[in-house]
């Protein structure tokens, strides 16, 4: 007798998660703020002849581990917290400083695409996104003790309540960091402020963003997030918002997105990127998309770290434009 | 491997049953994740998983108390429109010497891990046994997760009748045979214990299972609780009636046990039933309800042909 074998399946009741391209590593070179533009092309020039020599270092070091590596370059502009200089004049030359240093820019990027980019909400996607790493004795009974807009690796210190009198029974308690060896470095970081019912990201929160976009680890129901657009010519628009959110400036480049980021900054973003890294380890990625991107590396012999965190380098160089 | 998990059941605070769309809205508890549903055998929406960070040391029957450090999954589900689960679990997969940096953790999402050494079978049957489930709160987790379904303003807060909240506690663990064993238990109310000892199940076929057993369990309590207060022992009038009429409305299409389960969990089902006799106390029941409102409609037939007659 045979037998009858039949499936049921329902198309709502399924999850996908599109896959993207990804290149082996992103280097940023990055960032300025509008008005170290206004320091001028020689003082933009020699920012990038800094920068340049630790790219090339990069790049031979992916080259023992890859034959045939995909590196691509990426830059971002900050048009979210000051607008002083007009893509007009920013990008050109930007352009320019990065092909006579010998690392031409592949993708741009602007900051203020990392709070909304072609209608995703990126900022609050992620938001939605963070765990908190629990203090010792979080046992799930109560709901996480969140500071609204801040984040941090640990338990805070009580705050003051009350005068004199209580200042006597309440003595300071220091803050402690999780997962501590012997000695606490604790962080607490603002995401976010909310003024005149408008909410303002911090510069670390959206660099976290930025890290997570390269890395191409976002999907909004299922699918990326990041539309890269490309352009030729050197035409740009008078406007911030009219340029979009990631141009692509050179079109051999290698795929935006990449397993690795790479980021040559000079030392005033130490701190922002401690910030971001920590920010960063509070942010749960789908599991299918982890899944997913490390699976694909594997593929090429290139194996990642299973935390996000861990495929993040830096090297943090002297040579901020404006430095005396 | 081990999973341990507490799912809550009770119905939506609603009027009506919720439609697809409204479910659909109810439970998009994450921004860019869809919310997965099905239409058939019975209509079946559930969450985007949500997680939660854990770091507690447990209570276990050896009396070690080990760290145990991750991310739980949590997840809300509604049936039919109108039963709402939410569901805490976690999959303890393995020990550090340390604490690991959080991002280890997050790496790993939905499954935590002992910090030193800590013994499956202890640790389960002290998350059994233990009030709080061996000092961790799954059950904790789930209620928020309940109370922020049912905080929705899609939601008229206006439930078409009152039942209690039922918890299930349960875990699973690797067969000691190559049978899969199944031991549920019934506490006072709202507490059950499921233990699945099996080496075939996943995670979240398991999970799928536990959740089935725990509407099941919560739609027999449900209906075994509305008769006795509908004051049917006493006889059948009017007002008893009335408060039957909600069981008629709400309950008794709901029924529907290993809805969308492959064979296995069939099986596995069907040895469930054998030993607690969850579909024979149902259509007793629910014979019950149907016999008595039957009876009374023909008496309320009789007496108004009567009334017809003598007019």
């Amino acid at each position: 007798m045979t037998q009858a074998h039949a499936t049921h399946s329902e198309e709502s009741g399924l999850r996908r998660t599109e896959s993207v391209a990804w290149s082996h590593l992103s280097i940023e070179f990055g960032h300025l703020y509008m008005e170290d533009f206004k320091a001028g092309a020689t003082a933009l020039e020699s920012y990038f002849d800094r920068l340049a020599p630790w790219a090339r270092t990069a790049v031979a070091e992916l080259k023992r581990l890859q034959p045939r590596p995909r590196v691509s370059t990426c830059f971002l502009v900050d048009d979210y917290f000051l607008r002083t200089s007009s893509p007009q004049e920013v990008i050109p030359a930007v352009r320019e400083a990065a092909k006579k240093a010998g690392v031409p820019i592949d993708y741009l990027a602007r900051e203020s695409a990392c709070v909304e980019a072609a209608g995703v909400p990126l900022a609050a996607l992620v938001q939605s996104r963070l765990v908190p790493d629990p203090p010792a004795e979080t046992n799930g009974s109560r709901p996480p003790a969140t500071e609204n807009g801040w984040l941090c690796n640990g338990v805070r210190s009580p705050s003051y309540v009350g005068g004199e009198a209580m200042r006597s029974v309440e003595a300071w308690a220091h803050p402690v960091e999780n997962g501590a060896r012997n000695h606490s470095l604790f962080l607490d970081v603002e995401l976010w402020r909310d003024e005149n019912r408008t909410r303002t990201w911090s510069c670390a929160y959206l660099a976290a963003v930025w890290q997570l976009v390269r890395l191409g680890l976002l999907r909004f129901d299922g699918k990326p997030v990041t539309h890269v657009v490309e352009t030729a010519g050197d035409e740009w628009p008078d406007d911030w918002d009219d340029v979009p959110a990631v141009v692509q400036l050179n079109a051999g480049a290698s795929s935006f997105t990449a397993y690795r980021t790479f980021s040559v900054m000079t030392n005033r973003f130490l701190p922002t990127e401690h910030a971001v890294r920590m920010i960063l380890g509070q942010v749960e990625i789908d599991r299918d998309v982890l899944a997913d991107v490390r699976t694909r590396a594997e593929a090429e012999g290139y194996p990642l770290p299973k935390a996000v965190v861990d495929r993040l380098s830096y090297v943090f160089a002297e040579g901020d434009p404006r430095a005396e | 491997m081990l999973v341990l998990s507490e799912v809550l059941t009770g119905p939506v605070r609603h009027s009506t049953a919720l439609p697809s769309d409204v479910a659909k809205r109810v439970l998009a508890l994450r921004l860019g994740e869809i919310v997965r549903t099905f239409d058939r055998p019975i209509a079946h929406a559930f969450s985007p998983d949500v997680f939660t960070g854990i770091d507690c040391r447990l209570v276990t029957s050896s009396g070690s108390r080990p760290r145990l450090v991750g991310a739980v999954c949590g997840r809300a589900a509604i049936t039919g429109g109108q039963i709402l689960q939410a569901s805490a679990m976690v999959e303890v997969t393995g020990r550090t010497p340390d604490r690991r940096p959080w991002a280890y953790y997050l790496a790993r999402p939905g499954q935590a891990q002992t910090i030193g050494k800590g013994k499956p079978g202890p640790i389960a049957n002290g998350f059994l046994t233990d009030v709080v489930g061996a000092g961790l709160d799954l059950g904790g987790i789930a209620e928020r997760l309940m109370d922020e379904v049912q905080g929705s303003s899609a939601l008229d807060r206006r439930p078409a009748f009152r039942a209690a909240r039922t918890r299930l506690r349960w875990i699973l663990e690797p067969s000691p045979d190559e049978d899969d064993h199944i031991a549920f238990t019934v506490h006072e109310l709202p507490h059950r214990t499921l233990r699945i000892s099996s080496s075939r199940l996943t995670p979240g076929r398991a999970a799928d299972f536990a959740a089935d057993i725990a509407r099941h369990d919560w739609l027999v309590t449900t209906l075994t609780s509305m008769v006795e207060q509908s004051g049917l022992e006493s006889g059948m009038d009017e007002r008893v009636a009335m408060r039957l009429q909600p069981v008629v409305d709400h309950l008794l299409h709901l029924w529907m046990p290993a809805a969308r389960s492959d064979s296995h969990a069939r099986a596995l089902w069907a040895s469930v039933e054998s030993a607690s006799g969850f579909t024979r106390q149902w259509e007793t029941q629910v014979a019950r309800v149907r016999d008595q409102l039957t009876m009374y409609t023909i008496a309320l037939l009789r007496t108004s042909s009567g009334r017809a007659k003598s007019a």
